[in-house]
Formats: C-alpha cells, sequence, structure tokens
C-alpha cells in the first residue's frame, strides 16, 4: 500500500523558510484571484490556477492539477454549503451525473499520469481556448417550463428565484446525453485539474433544459465529488504539495468569498469579456510551451 | 439574509448535507491554518510532499506542520465522501432505493480511485 507515494515522500526535495514565506505568499495570490475571478464569472478557479503556476510560479504541471483539483473541492464545498441548504442545488440529478463523471474523473486522472508537461499544455491550452469561447458567446438557452402541476418527473425540481419573485420549476430531458457529455466533464476535471464546471453548466443549460441558475448551484455541488475522485489519485501517487496546495486552497476560498461579496457591484459581461481575453493569451502561452517555444 | 427556499420533502436531508460540508471544510481549513502557523513559528525546513497515510499519525503526534497541513487536505478530501454517504444513508431511510443504490455507487468509485492511487 502507498508504495508509489512513500517513493515519492523520500526524495530530498527540502526548502528553507524565507522561500517557503515568499512562494506560500505568491500561491496564495494565485488563489485568490483565481477563486475571485472564477466564482464571479461562474468558471470555477482551476482554469486559471493551473496556467498561472505553471506558468509564471514555476509550480510542475503534474502538482499545480493535483493542488488545483484539491482548490475546487474547497470552493465546490464552500459554495454548495448555501446552495443545499436553500435547495438551488438539485441533489437527485447531481447524484445521477455523478455516477458518470466520477468514472471520467478517474479515467482522467490516470491519463494525465501517463502524459508529459508537453502534451498537458496542449491540452490545456485547447482547453482555455474553448472556455473564452464560451464565456463571450454564452449562447442562450431556450426551454419551455411545465405547466402548473404537471410531473416533473423522477429528476425534475424547483428553486425561488428572488429576481423573478418566484418559483422556477423544471424537467430534466436528454439524459443519457447529459451522462455522456459529464463522463466527459469529469474527465477534462480529472486531466487538467480545472472542475467539470465549464463544460458541465452549458451541457444542463443548454441540453438538459435545466435552468441556468440552478444548473450553476448542481454543477457546483458535484464539481467536488468529481475533483475529489481524481484527487485521491493524485495524493495516492505523492503528487500533491502541501507548500503550494494549502496556501492555494485558503486564497481561492477567500477570492470565492470576496467574489461573492463584490459580485453584486461589478458588471458581469465586462467582468466575462476580460476573463476570456486573459484566458486566450494563457492559451497562446501554454500552447507555445507545448510546442516548444518556452 | 438566505432568500426564501422552496419548501419540499427534502428539506431535512439539505439541511443535514449542508451541515456536513460546513463541518467537513471548517475541521480540513483549521487543520491547515494550524499547520501553516507551527510552519511559520518553528522555521524549519519542510518536505514538499504530503505525508502519506501510513506515517501521519506519528508525525501528527511530533507535531510536524506538514502532517496538519496534510490532515487539512484529507478532511477536505474527505468531505465530499461523507456528503455522499449521508446522501445515501437518507434515502435508504426513506425508502428512496433508485437514489440510495445511485449515491452507494457514487461512493464506490470514488473508493475505488483511492484503492487504484493507493496500489500506484
Amino acid at each position: 500500500m502507498l508504495r508509489g507515494a512513500r517513493l515519492w515522500y523520500k526524495r530530498p526535495v527540502r526548502s528553507k523558510c524565507p522561500e517557503t514565506m515568499t512562494s506560500a505568499l505568491i500561491h496564495t495570490a494565485v488563489g485568490l484571484l483565481g477563486g475571485a475571478l472564477g466564482a464571479l464569472v461562474g468558471l470555477g478557479g482551476g482554469v486559471l490556477l493551473v496556467p498561472v503556476l505553471t506558468l509564471f510560479a514555476g509550480v510542475p504541471i503534474h502538482q499545480a492539477i493535483a493542488a488545483s483539483l484539491v482548490a475546487v473541492v474547497a470552493t465546490s464545498t464552500a459554495a454548495a454549503v448555501g446552495y443545499v441548504r436553500d435547495e438551488r442545488s438539485n441533489m437527485r440529478l447531481g447524484m445521477t451525473l455523478e455516477t458518470s463523471t466520477t468514472v471520467g474523473a478517474v479515467a482522467g486522472g490516470l491519463a494525465a499520469a501517463l502524459l508529459d508537461r508537453e502534451a498537458l499544455c496542449a491540452l490545456f491550452g485547447a482547453a482555455l481556448l474553448l472556455s473564452a469561447a464560451h464565456l463571450l458567446l454564452r449562447p442562450a438557452p431556450r426551454r419551455r417550463e411545465p405547466d402548473p402541476g404537471e410531473a416533473l418527473g423522477l429528476l425534475g425540481g424547483g428553486y425561488y428565484d428572488p429576481a423573478m419573485g418566484r418559483v422556477v420549476r423544471y424537467r430534466v430531458r436528454r439524459l443519457p446525453l447529459g451522462l455522456a457529455v459529464s463522463f466527459a466533464a469529469g474527465g477534462l476535471s480529472g486531466l487538467l485539474g480545472i472542475g467539470g464546471g465549464p463544460v458541465q453548466v452549458p451541457a444542463m443549460a443548454l441540453l438538459m433544459g435545466v435552468p441556468m441558475k440552478a444548473a450553476a448551484a448542481t454543477s457546483n455541488f458535484m464539481m467536488g465529488v468529481t475533483a475529489c475522485a481524481s484527487a485521491a489519485l493524485y495524493y495516492a501517487r505523492g503528487m500533491v504539495n502541501p507548500g503550494v496546495t494549502v496556501p492555494l486552497v485558503l486564497g481561492t476560498a477567500a477570492g470565492a468569498w470576496a467574489a461573492s461579496r463584490l459580485g453584486r457591484r461589478i458588471p458581469g459581461e465586462r467582468l466575462s469579456a476580460l476573463l476570456a481575453v486573459i484566458l486566450a493569451l494563457l492559451a497562446l502561452q501554454m500552447l507555445r510551451t507545448a510546442f516548444g517555444g518556452a | 439574509m438566505t432568500d426564501p427556499v422552496v419548501v419540499s420533502e427534502d428539506r431535512e436531508l439539505n439541511v443535514s448535507v449542508s451541515r456536513v460540508l460546513a463541518l467537513g471544510l471548517s475541521a480540513a481549513v483549521a487543520s491547515m491554518l494550524l499547520g501553516t502557523a507551527l510552519e511559520m513559528a518553528l522555521g524549519e525546513p519542510v518536505s514538499d510532499q504530503a505525508v502519506p497515510l501510513g506515517r501521519l499519525a506519528g508525525e501528527l503526534g511530533l507535531g510536524r506542520p506538514r502532517a496538519f497541513q496534510t490532515l487539512g487536505i484529507l478532511l477536505l478530501l474527505a468531505t465530499p465522501f461523507a456528503r455522499v454517504a449521508v446522501l445515501a444513508a437518507g434515502y435508504l431511510r426513506r425508502g428512496e432505493r433508485r437514489f440510495a443504490a445511485i449515491s452507494f455507487l457514487v461512493l464506490a468509485v470514488l473508493t475505488f480511485s483511492v484503492l487504484l492511487g493507493s496500489r500506484g
């Protein structure tokens, strides 16, 4: 048991305290930024954390992915406390889709161990470009709300929307397609440490007929379990570095908390456009790294 | 102030799950902060790796900062496990066998991932 982890642990990598402090401050700042921006635009922090840690903080990409996964568990858990209590997360739908995201996450975690830095950077660059495009385009979902008294099915639900001042009800459609997309979302999460949100939320909203707010809350509820499935693999393999992970988790949680307080005062569309530009620039840098330009 | 909620039959289960998540997160953050405070106070060189599970209890007993930080990370990773277990038990208690089975399936995949990683 834990043979791989022990071998990794015995490696004589040591650091002195002043360097540790500086690194901890840098990782906390990265977490704050990633947590705040991720929460403000609903992407989750992982999309920013891995490229920034890898490109600018000199963290090996497998350690950055592992740290990001643990941070995703933290932010998902923190957000889910409120979403679940207020019944915005659809737990039955979330659990059903988790049967497929967790299998995908394990497969992604296993695949990541087989891929080298360049291959992971190339995949990450492509994922960042897709996230940037999603932020800029965001097609509006079209859905029909069930009539009052109409059955919602086993997975349907409802939540109170304070902006609309009423309860929004919905049925869930195309479950098999949702399960297939969830597998891909879990795979991306395990492979790149970004959480499944960037794939899961649009899939639920556009393909399955779930209102955007319920989709975001349900995805958040699911993300912790999905990230946990592959984070456990990374830990057992000795790829979780507490010197990176702990400040990142604390920073991300603080950033997401601050964003939840500031969010109402910041215009969401401008922020999304700004983040899309940042993601596109990071994508180009990751692709340059992948193909030997850096 | 929280928003008004949809009052449903799931209310009790939702509150239980929310409490488990809050408890797990608080314990994890407290352990991470303690480890970080010890690291700053002691100022000793530290390993770049998390403490393996087999050594964790011993190193916690020695008051090693990395052990408390690792414990925090593990508590955080255990929180989604606990949440799924609470849901499985809740659905089982209410006779919702389909969702209890789904919850146990997710729990099985999570356990499989830990065992898979442990074998390297």
